[in-house]
């Protein structure tokens, strides 16, 4: 599904088009290169329904990256009170 | 056949750079005990105990937050926002989800002081710039799409969608039976399913024909007394625009039922087609696909419900209405409302679904939108639906000898490619998406 919108200049949709070329010949003729990319990118595939399912949303300190203290639970409040990140 | 490629030069336009290490630590593990982005004031009011003042509530420990000077915050998020892949960086071609620019003026307009800094229990007198703004929009929109009316309370498509199928419900109880089915073709978006079952209807699924437009035949077999609408985008999330529109509204109306019309595609249509016009009863737009207002992360979204007069009654409280000329004048003390021609919310409606937004949904997308309507004017608006329409049929032009087309029917505002050819090859679609970030 390619919707380009009107804010695209011709300039930019022929660079589209010769990316999404370029692509179908490395299809035919490199295709691993293909079903492994992105290769620019720091990380590559990513779990994405493990991060969907299940994502890790708060930092906790540990000795080496913790200048400072965690913090002692709230006595008072029950454990959804504790300060989230 | 001469592609893009073969015939044009290739330009200086550069391609998309992210950060050069795209290595960034959490502001956690940036901090530093002391370090400070501020510096307070020295105590100028009397000191208190605010473990006295708010008991219980009174944490015993600090909040754990992150010590970082000001620069270096600066660094940190400006590295990564340049991680971040947005309209503003490149081309966003995201099928189904028109994602456009949201043209800077937008932006300017909507920080006027008297818009941004208004406040929603103003009383109605003293908000009549604001009002104005609301109106002229619904005015517009209303005028684009062909309806008799709008509420602009809904804050996303989906909500709008809901707010639509209570104003659906609403009719068809007053007639004596809310109905019991909403119809909704395979193509639609996955929202509207699950809107008619929240509305409390059964969905029935409605098979596309061989051009992914809606098959007749099973219409008018599957509508009866108990379907209560047809949810329709059109164009379809395919980019085809459902030609047998006059048809399909008819074969509904014979049978009491309402044609609801799923407005995300807006942008093949603006000032070319009013689905008024070809028999839509009730429809929701996004200001954030088709009028421009940021889209996504950038929200709030707007989802607008224009609909009939026969709908008018049952729309959410409060509803925007002009004092008519003969009514008292200004008060010179309070400058409060009753004075002829100003604009004010109407409550007493005994047959409205009800709020379905806290004031009056989310008004500086509507400053934002206006502006977009008035900086196109009609013509403007009508070229861009034009270039929009263009630029997909170029694509598709540009790649049809190369990438599978499931459907032939001419596009509109999207094109749709299969990945059949390059499957046989083992390659999926979501490789090619993956190897188009390189």
């Amino acid at each position: 599904m390619i919707e380009p919108t009107e804010s695209e200049s011709l300039e930019e949709l022929d660079l589209f088009i010769d990316a999404m070329r370029s692509i179908a010949k490395e299809v035919e003729e490199t295709p691993e290169l293909v079903r492994s990319a992105p290769h620019s990118t720091r990380v590559s595939r990513l779990d994405e329904v493990q991060a969907a399912r299940k994502p890790i949303l708060r930092w906790k300190p540990t000795e080496s990256a913790a200048p400072i203290p965690p913090p002692q639970p709230v006595p008072a409040g029950p454990p959804e009170d504790q300060p989230t990140i | 056949m001469a592609t893009a490629t073969e015939t044009t030069p290739r330009t200086t336009l550069g391609k998309v750079r992210p950060h050069q290490t795209q290595n960034e630590s959490l502001v956690f593990e940036k901090s530093s005990p002391g370090k400070r982005a501020y510096k307070m004031p020295p105590l100028d009011v009397p000191a208190v105990d605010p473990a006295a003042l708010l008991g219980d509530a009174h944490r015993k420990t600090p909040g754990l937050l992150p010590e970082l000077s000001e620069i270096e915050i600066i660094r940190h998020f400006t590295r990564l926002s340049t991680w971040n892949y947005a309209i503003d960086l490149g081309m966003y071609p995201l099928g189904s989800c028109t994602m456009k620019y949201n043209p800077r003026v937008n932006e300017l307009v909507a920080r006027i002081e008297g818009l941004a800094e208004a406040h929603p229990y103003r009383p109605d007198s003293r908000a009549q710039g604001i009002l104005e703004v609301i109106a002229l929009l619904q005015k517009c929109l209303i005028e684009i799409t062909g309806m008799d009316t709008i509420t602009l309370q809904p804050a996303a498509g989906a909500h709008g969608e809901f707010t639509g199928i209570l104003l659906v419900r609403a009719w068809h109880e007053s007639q004596g039976n809310p109905r019991r089915k909403i119809l909704i073709p395979d193509s639609a978006h996955g929202t509207n399913p699950a809107t008619a079952a929240i509305c409390g209807y059964a969905v029935e699924n409605l098979k596309s024909n061989a051009e992914g437009g809606i098959d007749l035949e099973a219409l008018t077999r599957q509508v009866d007394e108990e379907t209560a609408a047809l949810m329709l985008t059109n164009p379809s999330t395919i980019g085809v625009f459902e030609s047998q529109i006059h048809k399909i509204a008819d074969i509904l109306h014979a049978k009491g039922a309402l044609l609801y019309m799923d407005g995300a595609n807006m942008n093949a249509l603006v000032g070319k087609a009013r689905p008024g016009d070809f028999g839509v009863d009730v429809m929701h737009l996004n200001l954030h696909k088709t009028f421009s207002t940021p889209h996504g992360g950038g929200g709030p979204g707007s989802g607008p419900v224009a609909c009939k007069a026969f709908l008018e009654p049952f729309l959410p409280i409060p509803v925007l209405v002009r004092n008519a000329p003969s009514a008292p004048g200004l008060d010179s003390e309070t400058w409060e409302s009753n004075s002829p021609g100003q604009l004010t919310w109407d409550y007493n409606r005994p047959q409205s679904v009800g709020r379905v937004r806290a004031f009056y949904g989310n008004t500086g997308m509507f400053i934002r939108a206006l502006a977009y309507i008035l900086a196109n004017g009609p013509d403007g608006l009508r070229l861009t639906t034009e270039d929009a329409v263009l630029n997909a049929n170029y694509i598709r032009h540009g790649l049809e000898d190369l990438y599978e087309l499931p459907y032939k029917t001419a596009s509109m505002h999207e094109v749709v490619f299969s990945d059949k050819r390059q499957a046989a090859l083992g390659v999926k679609t979501g490789d090619i998406a993956k190897r188009l970030i390189d």
